[in-house]
């Protein structure tokens, strides 16, 4: 697949974000502040039908459906996941993005 | 029918899986895994000769081409939603910063310096980390996830202590 051809996959996945509510500041800080549950049930849902479909990949032997290999790796283990999730979890509550 | 796909916010029931839908086709058809964060990168890699910027993770042009779609899909949103009002109204911060553009401007830019940083020090964000990364089980991303909940858990009830709201 050429590489420009991803700029749909962008605009589908900012079409979803955006009807989801997920660029929504009230829906962010309604989660944050447990008020709204909206985007917790967004983001288990997602989690729960990506492992299904990138499970449904994997079995079919992790290859695209024109042959080539699916560069989907698990990102490996640093102590920045807690360091730089706690900076960028106030960057997301401050800008709502 | 028309109002409940392009007007009315979609239910999480229907937007989580829809998102998942689309992880899955990202890898089936492009090969590959959804993330946003990492072109923030691949956009310094393009005027960075730092070596932090050089390795092939942000060597790979589709990331940018990923980005450049996401606001045309926003775009697309809006304006089938009949909701296209360019404007800085921004929900709730609006009544926190009692309306001072300069403090709201002021939170946008140490918000979005924050997520740069912390994205690029994560290894990832909420797309990358909290969806495609949990999906596959990954411990960092477990870990990421669990910091952006607490690091915005903490940031967001501070702001709004301080500023009342």
């Amino acid at each position: 697949m050429h590489w420009t051809a991803f700029t749909l996959f962008g605009a589908l996945f900012g079409f979803v974000l955006s009807r989801s509510r997920v660029t929504d500041y009230n829906a962010i800080a309604g989660m944050f502040r447990l008020t709204d549950l909206h985007l917790f049930g967004v983001i288990g849902a997602a989690i729960a039908i990506s492992a299904l479909g990138l499970w449904i990949v994997r079995r079919g032997g992790n290859r695209t459906v024109t042959g080539q290999a699916v560069e989907v790796r698990r990102k490996p283990w640093q102590s920045g996941a807690i360091w730089g999730g706690l900076v960028f979890g106030a960057g997301w509550a401050l800008s709502g993005a | 029918m028309y109002d409940a796909i392009f007007v009315t916010p979609w239910p999480w029931w229907v937007a989580g899986p829809a998102i998942g839908l689309i992880v899955t086709l990202m890898a089936w058809i492009g090969g590959k895994a959804l993330g946003v964060s990492t072109a923030y990168g691949s956009a310094c890699a393009i005027v960075s000769k730092a070596a932090f910027f050089q390795t092939r993770e942000y060597r790979e042009p589709w990331r940018l081409a990923f980005v450049v779609g996401l606001p045309l899909g926003g775009l697309v949103a809006a304006v089938l939603a009949g909701a296209f009002a360019p404007g800085l109204a921004y929900g709730q911060l609006d009544a926190l910063t009692g309306g001072s553009l300069a403090t709201k401007a002021g939170l946008l830019f140490g918000g979005g310096l924050l997520i740069g940083a912390g994205a690029r020090w994560a290894g990832g964000c909420p797309s990358g980390h909290s969806i495609v990364g949990i999906a596959q089980g990954a411990t960092s991303s477990i870990v990421a996830t669990l910091a952006f909940m607490v690091g915005g858990f903490a940031v967001l009830n501070l702001l709004f202590a301080v500023l009342g709201g």
